[in-house]
């Protein structure tokens, strides 16, 4: 990880045509298998904002799929593509005009322009109701004010710098007078964060929640009740980066797609690692942020519980479960 | 006589539709028409052009001027890094001096990628606008043909009625006066002169509107050969910047969040300015496309609206001369198509001049028959 951080480009493979359609395919069906609840980043949309990228929805207007080697999913190249197609398929339908007339021009040339003006506006058609997900979305929600506190719950969607993709929800008060505010709340009480607040989380998503939650709490005027991280990621594919523990079921199975959750909060009862992937996914803590993580929980009272589910291929369970067991932890395994 | 029958009697068949004053007036006002909503068409490109010219000039400065910000700042300089984000878009806050630099590549990467996304569609529209100007030219050439191909049936046919013509004046000089003979051969003769009338307007009409058509076809070769010209730039442009940004994705999600932190600095700078050039590159595209466009196509707009004006005047020039046919006429028509045909068959022009000599001295002394 860190001697990643200091190069200059992803680590990603590229899919053909026939490996991107079956990628495509296949992965919204793991994000519905998953049942990701409102902890985790929206799953039908990251499904769709990927079922576009089948080369049989965009019709070869793209070429090639990438792919993150270190997550399985795609690479914030591929995701912006889809984005900003999204973006402007509204305005170019209506410049395209009728696909009658298209049609009919596209079939005396099926290599010429009018058949990629065709594609182009059936690949439109099916963006413009396609579920997508913000590559970085930040929502504040009003929960109510009480005993001199506004009460809010913060969720910031966003592919993350590591290839994952992040939901950061965080549930706090400050205090309505405070001069370092986290949100405005105007007069129909809706809530809008502060350019600052949004900068702040936007930097930690790479980090765990507990760091957040140490970080916020030490901000004035600012409680914390809880952080919830969200990932979706890494998934293993006989193309990604697969720890050598997976790689033999991989290669059997085609594929490990994983979901994180890593909670710091007042009130989880005890303090608990039910992740697989912690060491080999998750940054090492030094010593000294260690200790300067042990006086914190001390202070604010927090505990941290951290879990990852999984889906494979349904013959696969058993198999990985006996997997997962070997490394300590039991987790909820869904098969497709 | 039989000759003289099967020659008044004959079914000439020209192809397409029949030809009228009106018709061409309709077809070639069609055409017009056709020619007119290209030209709308590009001008609605040209719009869209200079929108995309001016969006890419501001993003431009923005990331030129945010990149010589982070040269200070990376320097140790003083720079005014915090202040500047106070006019990007996306930030509503002055104070925001805390601005995630990651959050900030992205939003302009991202908003940079639906420009050139936008800009790669335009190509696409140009490259089919291209397509249909060429099968305009396709549909125009045929017609020609086709007008020009009438043009050589009424010519031959005219020529024919017109030998008949002299043919039975000569025979009527021969003739009793007032025999059923001569009443035969004069009604033969108005009969010639009726077709005469009816197909040497065929000639002329069919040579005008070949010739109308011709530079129809002119004009539209010039509007294709425009777009063509800027269809190939904006997609050598899209192309260049389009590679560029696919490089500048990998580095702006391998920075990340480290991005704000001071041993990146110089890998950001490096991201800002491979993305600066990119923005370069389509925007000095849009910027010729713009000069292209006011160097041609103004001029090419108005001299189709003077085009215009000479159209509706030859066309009503045509409507005069219908009213005032007459036999004369019949030589006139047929002195353009002898002379091509003359040429055709390399006659010399000497005897050339002397068989329309003969012709017109023997009715000369047709006449002074009459007259003795």
């Amino acid at each position: 990880m860190a001697e990643f951080m200091r190069g200059a480009t992803v680590p990603s493979v590229t899919l053909d045509d026939d490996e991107a359609r079956a990628y495509a395919s296949r992965m919204p069906r793991i994000m519905r298998a998953s049942r990701l609840n409102s902890h985790y980043p929206n799953a039908s949309g990251l499904g769709g904002h990927i079922g576009v990228m089948n080369p049989d929805v965009h019709r070869g207007l793209h070429k090639g799929l990438e792919v993150d080697e270190r997550t399985g999913l795609p690479t914030y190249k591929a995701f912006t593509k889809v984005q900003s197609d999204a973006a402007v398929a509204a305005n170019q339908l209506n410049v395209l005009g009728s696909r009658e007339v298209l049609e009919r021009k596209a079939a005396r040339d099926p290599e010429g322009i009018y058949a990629k003006q065709l594609a182009k506006y059936d690949y439109y058609s099916q963006l413009v109701n396609a579920d997508q997900i913000p590559l970085g979305h930040m929502e504040v929600r009003y929960r109510k004010r009480d005993n001199g506190r506004d009460y809010f719950n913060v969720s910031l969607d966003k592919l993350d710098v590591s290839g994952v993709f992040v939901r950061y929800a965080i549930d706090c008060s400050q205090v309505i007078s405070s001069s370092d505010q986290i949100a405005k709340v105007d007069e129909r009480e809706v809530a809008q964060h502060t350019d600052s607040f949004r900068s702040l989380i936007y930097q930690f998503t790479s980090l765990d929640a507990e760091f957040t939650l140490v970080k916020l709490a030490s901000m004035a005027g600012l409680d914390v009740e809880r952080v919830v991280k969200g990932t979706v990621g890494p998934f293993y594919f006989p193309f990604t980066n697969t720890p050598d523990v997976f790689a033999e079921f991989v290669e059997k199975h085609g594929f490990i797609a994983t979901f994180g959750l890593d909670m710091a909060a007042n009130d989880v009862t005890d303090d608990r690692n039910n992740d697989p992937l912690t060491s080999f996914i998750m940054k090492t803590v030094s010593d000294e942020v260690a200790e300067g993580y042990g006086i914190a929980r001390q202070r604010i009272g927090y505990k941290v519980f951290k879990d990852r589910k999984f889906v494979c291929a349904r013959a696969g369970v058993n198999e990985l479960r006996e997997i997962i067991k070997g490394l300590g932890c039991n987790t909820i395994i869904y098969g497709v | 006589m039989s000759d003289a029958n099967e020659i008044l009697n004959r079914k000439v068949e020209y192809a397409g539709e029949g030809i009228s004053v009106r018709r061409l007036e309709e077809a070639i006002g069609n055409e017009r028409q056709r020619q007119n909503l290209q030209i709308t068409h590009l001008g609605n490109l040209r719009g869209r052009n200079a929108e995309l010219q001016e969006q890419l000039t501001n993003e431009m400065k923005r990331l030129r001027d945010l990149s010589d910000e982070l040269q200070k700042s990376r320097e140790g300089e003083k720079s005014a890094l915090s202040s500047m984000f106070s006019w990007l878009p996306w930030v509503k806050s002055e104070s925001a001096s805390h601005q995630s630099i990651e959050e900030l590549l992205r939003n302009q990467f991202e908003l940079s990628s639906i420009r050139l996304r936008e800009a790669a569609d335009f190509a696409d529209r140009l490259e089919a606008a291209k397509v249909d100007l060429y099968d305009e030219i396709d549909r125009l050439n045929k017609r020609i043909i086709q007008s020009a191909t009438n043009e050589e049936i009424a010519a031959d046919y005219v020529t024919e009625l017109r030998d008949l013509k002299v043919q039975l004046e000569f025979e009527i000089a021969q003739v009793e006066p007032s025999s059923a003979k001569e009443r035969t051969l004069i009604s033969q003769v108005d009969t010639t002169r009726r077709l005469l009338a009816e197909h040497t307007t065929k000639l002329k009409l069919y040579s005008t509107g070949e010739e109308r058509l011709a530079k129809l076809k002119h004009n539209t070769r010039q509007l294709a050969d425009t777009i063509a010209h800027l269809q190939s730039d904006i997609t050598r442009y899209v192309t260049a910047a389009s590679e560029k940004l696919d490089l500048i994705a990998g580095q702006i999600q391998a920075i990340g969040a480290a991005a704000d932190a001071a041993n990146v600095v110089l890998e950001l700078k490096q991201s800002l300015d491979a993305m600066t050039e990119s923005i370069n590159h389509t925007t000095r595209f849009v910027a010729e496309t713009q000069v292209y466009f006011r160097e041609n196509v103004d001029t090419m707009i108005e001299d189709l609206e003077l085009y215009d004006e000479e159209t509706e005047a030859a066309l009503s020039g045509n409507l005069v001369f219908n009213e005032v046919i007459d036999d004369l006429d019949v030589e006139k028509a047929l002195a353009g198509a002898l002379a091509r045909e003359i040429d055709a068959l390399e006659v010399p022009q000497e005897q050339a001049e002397q068989e329309q000599k003969v012709v017109l001295e023997f009715e000369q002394q047709t006449v002074e028959q009459k007259k003795s």
